[in-house]
């Protein structure tokens, strides 16, 4: 669209002469329509149009406000529909970033969590201590970005309750977590704080979560996408610092994610 | 607002009708790159139909469209009832226009009769309004399932819903192709939609 004002108005003078000559008379207005409509279909003709720079700015501004808007609607008490043990999905479906064979292994004797930031009692916690906090059991259906859906049975402590014991400040605004395989991401402070949001290290009935679902610790968040679930957790720190995550870094995920 | 029928449509329906066409067909395009990651009923649709690129583009442009197209459908609802053309000239459908626009209609699908909406019509158009609802408050409540989880109970919960939302999309489409080949069969309907004057000898029927 490089055309000087010049062209356009030869080009409307043509164009003009050519409709009217077949009964149409056009003015400006309509013409601009034209040009619209000719603009959206040049849109949505060139599929890759996502990968020009100034389309993914916009849309990436607009994800911005979904995320906005999603905190907006995002009522904190609210919960998620929890299922009978009838209703379990079986067997659950595995997902990550890379397949199942490479699922890391993970020694619980050296795990650590290590909590810090906006903390009281910053401190590298083992499997053991986290066991030792009041347990929680939920049903829930887990949600995948892709589409798919599978209802789980998820027990841990509650995020919420794990915040408070280790002073953390409630009002800062993110927790950001880590993972054994790379894998990252954040969460806003109100869904954080949502009764069933977990620190989840049992499934299915099991006191230890399977490998291919996150051993030995993951989080758990019935009200948010699968993939703001991160597994293998390694880190987790309060913070008013925004970081974003893995697949919203690399693929322009929505941040928010929430259900 | 009520222009005469040989007239290009209010300026409020043209552009509503245009905004409403490009939001949808960036909604139906993305959608269809989205259902590609999870396909459940038909294999994903061609690559060159698709809008977004992968999943993650796709979701942009679904989530971005999805505000053009729910404000200018409100807009156009409203005015559609505040000015009486749902009324006018949807609503107005009685039990005997019908059976006589049918017999026509299979006689001759392009034999409008008096040259107004038939019934046929009428009721396509009332028709796509309820799916177009429908596929909104099957969107909303894919979107957010848990925040509007009585209207996903109401639609059978998620994984109806994504079935549901599916089915709505197809009879929009199935609707999109006739209309739009009845559109270019009917340049004296088209040229005005587009907001094009047509000459006053052409007005007469």
């Amino acid at each position: 669209m490089n055309r000087t004002p010049a062209d356009e108005e030869a080009a409307r003078r043509l164009l003009s002469r050519e409709l009217q000559a077949r009964g149409v008379a056009l003015d400006r207005r309509a013409l601009l329509r034209l040009s619209v409509a000719g603009g959206v279909s040049a849109l949505l003709a060139g599929c890759d149009v996502t990968d020009t720079e100034g389309m993914q700015a916009v849309l990436r501004r607009i994800s911005r406000f979904n995320d906005g808007a999603q905190a907006a609607l995002l009522r904190p008490g609210l919960r998620a529909p929890e299922y009978t043990p009838a209703q379990l999905t079986k067997p659950f479906r595995f997902n990550a970033f890379y397949s199942e064979a490479s699922v890391p292994e993970i020694d619980e004797a050296t795990w650590r969590l290590e909590v810090g930031g906006r903390v009281q009692h910053a401190a590298a916690w083992t499997l053991g201590e986290i066991r030792a906090l009041p347990v929680v059991t939920e049903i829930t259906r887990l949600i995948c970005i892709e589409g798919w859906s599978a209802i789980g049975q998820w027990s841990g402590v509650p995020l919420s309750h794990f915040l408070r014991h280790v002073g953390a400040d409630l009002s800062a605004r993110y927790v950001a977590l880590r993972c054994a395989d790379g894998y990252y991401t954040s969460i806003d402070m109100e869904s954080a704080m949502h009764p069933q949001t977990l620190l989840a290290h049992g499934f299915a009935g099991a006191t230890r979560l399977p490998d291919e679902f996150g051993f030995p610790l993951r989080l758990r968040i019935p009200i948010k996408l699968g993939f703001k679930n991160p597994k293998h957790l390694v880190g987790l720190t309060v913070t008013n610092e925004f970081s974003s995550g893995y697949w919203e870094d690399l693929h322009g995920y929505n941040w928010f994610g929430g259900l | 607002m009520n222009a005469p029928d040989n007239d290009r449509p209010p300026r409020w329906v043209r552009a509503t009708h245009w905004i409403h066409a490009a939001s949808f067909f960036t909604l139906l395009t993305s959608g269809w790159q989205i259902y590609a990651a999870d396909p459940f009923w038909l294999p994903p649709f061609p690559e060159w139909a698709t809008l977004g690129g992968s999943l993650p583009g796709a979701l942009q442009w679904h989530f971005a469209a999805m505000w053009v197209f729910v404000a200018n459908g409100l807009v156009a609802v409203v005015t559609l009832i505040a000015s009486g053309r749902l009324r006018r000239l949807y609503l107005s459908v009685s039990g005997a226009g019908f059976r006589a626009d049918l017999k026509r209609f299979l006689r001759n699908p392009f034999d409008h009769g008096d040259g107004g909406r038939n019934a046929i019509q009428k009721l396509a158009y009332l028709g796509v309004l309820v799916v177009l609802a429908l596929e909104v408050a099957s969107g909303l409540s894919l979107w957010k399932p848990v925040q509007f989880q009585a209207l996903s109970a109401l639609l059978g919960g998620y994984e109806m819903t994504r079935r549901i939302h599916f089915t709505g999309m197809a009879a929009l489409a199935c609707f999109v192709v006739g209309h739009v080949a009845l559109a270019l069969a009917s340049p004296h309907l088209l040229l005005p939609m587009l907001g094009l004057r047509r000459k006053t000898q052409e007005e007469t029927r």
